[in-house]
């Protein structure tokens, strides 16, 4: 229990006193989700505001694996809230952490929905990596240590390779290979089945070495 | 500057990708600065008011849907079932015939001892010509038939079998109502046994090569046969 509370524990916050925090010596209730939960049904708006600003940076984070733009993740932390505030009634928590994997599912969903929406008008233009581009990607990557403008060019040409991989399967290597999620964890957060998940992976996982072969 | 393409294994591919995938992410802290954006919060509440603003909206248009829906399914009901309704009267009418003539039976005698021919022209127009020898007003069972044919007027379809054959029905002895006959009944083909045609009064050859002999049977709506045609 209190791993998950230190896990999600904002800043500001000194120590924890049974259900109270202690916040630079005053003494204030901190109040659970399921309590805070209750209090939005009854028509609190400002327990909103604290589940809002409790598990914003979940969302944010869910929503950062499908899109890189600030605007674009900010779209999907304002609707999957928006939808989570109306969907909030049929909400059955049953264990601490119901909360915020269902809030990142409603994320995940959106992010899918916005996909969707993006596919039938595309925007985005895929540009064509040159040579010199490929090889600074390699050099860059390798190196362990790199400076700030370093990284930024290697995660600026990073994008440009992956912008030839569709999102959601980028969005699904990236939480099997680099956030080291398990199949079940990404299947739970999806609502897909271990066997979609491992076929999608390795759907994805064949159309990045189609795309690293063109280009590296 | 010219980059040779290796020759990567799928190994070496992963290590690369998942190296790429690792160096595209955003950080943690551009991911918090993101979070903490001031006005999200009032962002999400505008969303919630859109989506309460918008819910009746889309309510009313599910209505009128579901209405085209409905009517669009009743409408093809009807047309399936008028469809099969007149299917079904043309497949009832096709064979029907209303001109069966039976021969004129005498009182007292069981069977004619030489069966009277009845000769029916024009099997599928409305109306039959008859060559009878007996006068046409005389109240015999063939006049009231057409008595009561031209009454009831039933609709009459086009037979099945060509009237072009050379060859007529021929009505068999009845004994039962004659008015029954104009009620309907239908064409059925068989193969008669050649000895049966013979015991009937038809001529026929009985030293042949075929045993039967192909023939339609006029058949009342009791399944008593009224008369009988040759095909062949």
């Amino acid at each position: 229990m209190s791993s998950i509370r230190e896990a999600f524990q904002p800043e500001g916050i000194l120590g924890y006193a049974g259900d109270e925090k202690v916040i630079s010596g005053a003494v204030r209730a901190v109040r659970t989700d399921p309590q805070l939960i209750e209090l939005v049904l009854a028509g609190d708006e400002y327990a909103f505001e604290q589940i809002f600003d409790r598990h914003k940076r979940i969302v944010a984070r869910t929503a950062a694996r499908y899109f890189q733009r600030p605007e674009q993740i900010e779209e999907i932390i304002q609707v999957a809230f928006a939808k989570a505030f109306v969907e909030l009634p049929k909400f059955r928590g049953e264990h601490e952490l119901s909360l915020p994997s269902w809030l990142c599912r409603i994320a995940a969903n959106a992010c899918l929905d916005t996909l969707r929406s993006q596919k039938r008008k595309p925007e985005d233009l895929q540009c064509e990596l040159s040579t010199g581009e490929a090889e600074t990607i390699l050099d860059l990557t390798a190196s362990p240590g790199q400076s700030s403008e370093e990284s930024l060019i290697s995660r600026d040409l990073s994008q440009k390779l992956l912008a030839h991989l569709p999102q959601d399967d980028r969005a699904l290597l990236q939480m099997l290979y680099v956030e080291d999620m398990s199949v079940a964890e990404i299947g739970d957060l999806l609502g897909w089945s271990v066997s979609k998940v491992k076929i999608r992976a390795w759907r994805a996982r064949h159309s990045l070495r189609k795309v690293l072969k063109k280009y590296v | 500057m010219t980059m040779q393409k290796r020759k990567l294994s799928d190994k070496e591919l992963d290590a690369i990708g998942t190296r790429v995938l690792a160096a595209s992410r955003l950080t943690e802290a551009e991911i918090d600065r993101i979070a903490t954006t001031p006005g999200s919060f009032e962002g999400v509440l505008r969303r919630v008011r859109d989506i309460d603003a918008g819910a009746p909206k889309a309510g009313i248009i599910g209505l009128l849907f579901a209405h085209r829906a409905i009517a669009g399914t009743s409408l093809a009901a009807i047309l399936c079932f008028s469809a099969f309704a007149i299917s079904l009267q043309q497949d009832r009418s096709a064979v029907v015939s209303k001109t069966i003539q039976t021969p004129v039976a005498k009182l007292g005698e069981a069977r004619p001892a030489t069966p009277q021919v009845v000769y029916v022209k024009g099997f599928t127009s409305g109306r039959a010509d008859l060559q009878l020898d007996v006068p046409p007003e005389a109240p015999t069972v063939q006049n009231s038939i057409q008595k009561e044919v031209r009454r009831q007027q039933p609709r009459v379809e086009q037979a099945r079998y060509s009237p072009d054959d050379g060859n007529h029905f021929v009505a068999v002895t009845y004994m039962g109502d004659g008015g029954e006959s104009a009620r309907g009944g239908r064409v059925i083909r068989v193969d008669v046994p050649r000895s049966t045609l013979f015991a009937m009064g038809f001529d026929v050859s009985l030293e042949n090569d075929s045993p039967t002999v192909k023939a339609d049977l006029l058949v009342g709506p009791d399944g008593v046969t009224r008369a009988v045609r040759l095909v062949e």
